[in-house]
């Protein structure tokens, strides 16, 4: 019986979404990034960035056509202006989004997407202008900060099963008369701030992903699991994946033994050829 | 614990309502016509409790006492629930309102009369038959009673309907808002109970198991009816262990005539709470083990390992408790 060939981990490619150029600007410098025609993006080894343009239509057409040609991307980080409901916020802070949630209609979307439930700060993409209206007044028991494409992304995450994570900088207020010509004036030093957090900050939570899946071998019947068992093959296969993993779980699946005994084996087999678990 | 408080407008003068709000001046408090113009309104993910968790003052619209499903108590006898809260403070990870509400915000409703008034309907239609009143479906009946006051007038209804029995159902310690009404034999305090290492690994943010027994102990002591909930039972490596020995400590320092009854269950999921469970909780030791849908299309163990399980616990508890005492909960 042929036997999966070795597991390779692939390296982490990070997908940067912004909604306009202006904001991104800093990131391509910085990063080294180079136009890649066939997929409408700037790359380098380690980014992809896309900016979606305006609105929750585009983010998720865009984000979409992308993911459907690049199949390496293994995380998404959204960073961007918007608008705050709430004047306590202070203007040019920016702030890790908990939860996105779709008001771009006249009646709400039922569908929410959570980010980060850390946070205490919702965002909504709307589809025009903040009033004084009943409906956008009532916007506020749901969120403060106001964009126009997080929603489409997280959707477009959700299909694709890719975890997102979204940084708000607040350049205005929507409660008083903002000036989008000021707005854009700024787009150069929103880019600059923007890039230092995410320099500064832990914007990514992914380490890496192990091909072949290996993490199914948690749901396989062939084997089972203590947690405590699962915690350290986790530990295995998260830190330090041994090149004869994936070879050992195929024996042992050809193996007639029962499920607790596969996992004890496998466990034995790695544990005692010197490879740190990092045991808490 | 509550980032904002949202009270209907219709009952946001009334004593019972100020008293609440009282509690909460630090709160940013919004009047509003209808919980329901905020709460479901959109989805809010149930992991938003740990960060943004509101609480709802509420009036409570259409039916406030229902039917319980099928082999929900003690066999041969009518069960009813009674609708007097949504949502718990807790964050058990195998909970059930996960999937069933769609957000984890507290909604109290404070019209208690016209509860007990629905009640009375119900009991009025069973004339001299032993009839069963649950409080705790959708909630944690004791965790928040010291802000809603509402226990003295149930066990004043009750104490006056003798075969009409109440069920409080909690995993709470905060028993002072009862400790001083008067005991009755038609009302029983019922807490939920688990191991000590599937209490940690699943039950978080409740009181431990011990200090759970002692509140048990404290209300035994004072005459109160208890019951316990052995549910669910989430199979480890050392359960059978873990469990005789949270039986040895139960009925350590309590008298087996003060416990009502015992029930247990093995852990099961609808469909949809399962996927929430899933997605809030993909490390949880349950996804390891082997589960099966059943006819009624629930997720839980295969027969005969619940039956192993259930056994196992009822031998154990045989040895403290009559077996008539004891019923499994959810399992024909």
């Amino acid at each position: 019986m042929a036997i999966a060939a070795k597991s390779v981990i692939l390296p982490i490619v990070i997908l940067l979404c912004f909604a306009h150029a202006g904001e991104a600007r800093v990131f391509i410098k910085n990063l080294n990034m180079a136009w890649d025609k066939p997929s409408q993006t700037y790359k380098n080894n380690k980014y992809i960035l896309l900016i979606t343009g305006e609105g929750i239509y585009k983010s998720i057409f865009n984000l979409s056509v992308l993911l459907t040609k690049e199949n390496s991307i293994t995380e998404i980080v959204n960073l961007g202006i918007a608008g705050s409901m709430n004047s306590n916020l202070a203007l040019n802070q920016i702030i890790p989004i908990a939860c996105s949630y779709n008001f771009s209609s006249s009646e709400p979307n039922f569908e929410s997407f959570l980010i980060n439930h850390n946070s205490k700060f919702n965002c909504l993409s709307v589809s025009r202008k903040i009033d004084k209206s009943n409906y956008h007044k009532s916007m506020e028991y749901f969120g403060t900060i106001i964009d126009m494409e997080l929603w489409g992304l997280c959707f477009v995450a959700k299909q694709f099963n890719l975890p997102i994570n979204s940084y708000k900088l607040i350049s205005d207020y929507t409660t008083c008369e903002n000036n989008t010509q000021t707005i854009i004036s700024n787009s150069s030093s929103y880019s600059h701030m923007l890039f230092d957090y995410f320099k500064k900050q832990n914007c990514i939570t992914k380490k890496f992903v192990p091909t072949n899946n290996i993490k199914d071998i948690f749901n396989d019947k062939k084997f089972y699991f203590t947690q405590s068992q699962k915690r350290i093959v986790d530990n295995i296969i998260t830190h330090q994946l041994p090149d004869n993993f994936e070879l050992a779980i195929q024996e042992l699946k050809l193996k007639a033994y029962p499920p607790k005994k596969r996992t004890k084996l496998l466990i034995n087999k790695f544990s005692s050829s010197n490879i740190s678990l990092n045991k808490e | 614990m509550f980032q904002r408080l949202f009270v209907e407008k219709a009952i946001a003068n009334q004593a019972r309502t100020k008293k609440i709000i009282n509690n909460f001046k630090h709160l940013p408090i919004i009047e509003i016509d209808n919980y329901q113009d905020v709460f479901e309104k959109v989805r809010k993910p149930y992991l938003l409790k740990r960060s943004q968790l509101d609480l709802f003052l509420a009036h409570k619209k259409g039916s406030l006492v229902k039917q319980t499903p099928p082999a929900y108590g003690v066999k041969n006898e009518p069960h009813y629930y009674f609708i007097h809260q949504y949502n718990c403070v807790y964050e058990c990870d195998y909970c059930y309102l996960q999937g069933y509400f769609r957000s984890p915000d507290i909604v109290l409703f404070l019209n208690y009369e016209e509860i007990i008034s629905e009640i009375d309907k119900v009991v009025k239609n069973h004339q001299n038959q032993k009839i069963w009143f649950h409080a705790g479906e959708f909630s944690d009946s004791l965790a928040l009673s010291n802000l809603t006051n509402e226990w003295p007038l149930y066990f004043n209804y009750f104490k006056n309907n003798p075969n009409a029995f109440l069920e409080i159902r909690t995993k709470a310690i905060n028993i002072n808002p009862i400790k001083n009404l008067q005991p009755s034999k038609n009302i029983v305090i019922s807490f939920s109970l688990s191991t000590e290492p599937q209490a940690k690994n699943h039950d978080i943010k409740t009181p431990s198991v011990r200090n759970r027994i002692n509140a048990i102990e404290k209300l035994a002591n004072l005459g109160f009816k208890i019951g316990v909930h052995f549910d669910p039972i989430i199979y480890s490596q050392d359960w059978q262990k873990d469990f005789m020995s949270v039986c040895h400590k139960l009925f350590k320092n309590i008298n087996p005539s003060s416990i009502e009854y015992i029930s247990i269950g093995v852990i099961r999921f609808s469909k949809s709470a399962y996927k929430c469970y899933k997605t809030n909780y993909p490390n949880s030791n349950f996804h390891t083990q082997e589960i099966n849908i059943s006819n009624n299309n629930q997720i839980k163990y295969h027969q005969e390992m619940r039956f192993k399980l259930l056994k196992f616990a009822e031998e154990v508890l045989a040895k403290y408790l009559p077996k008539d005492r004891v019923y499994r909960c959810m399992e024909e």
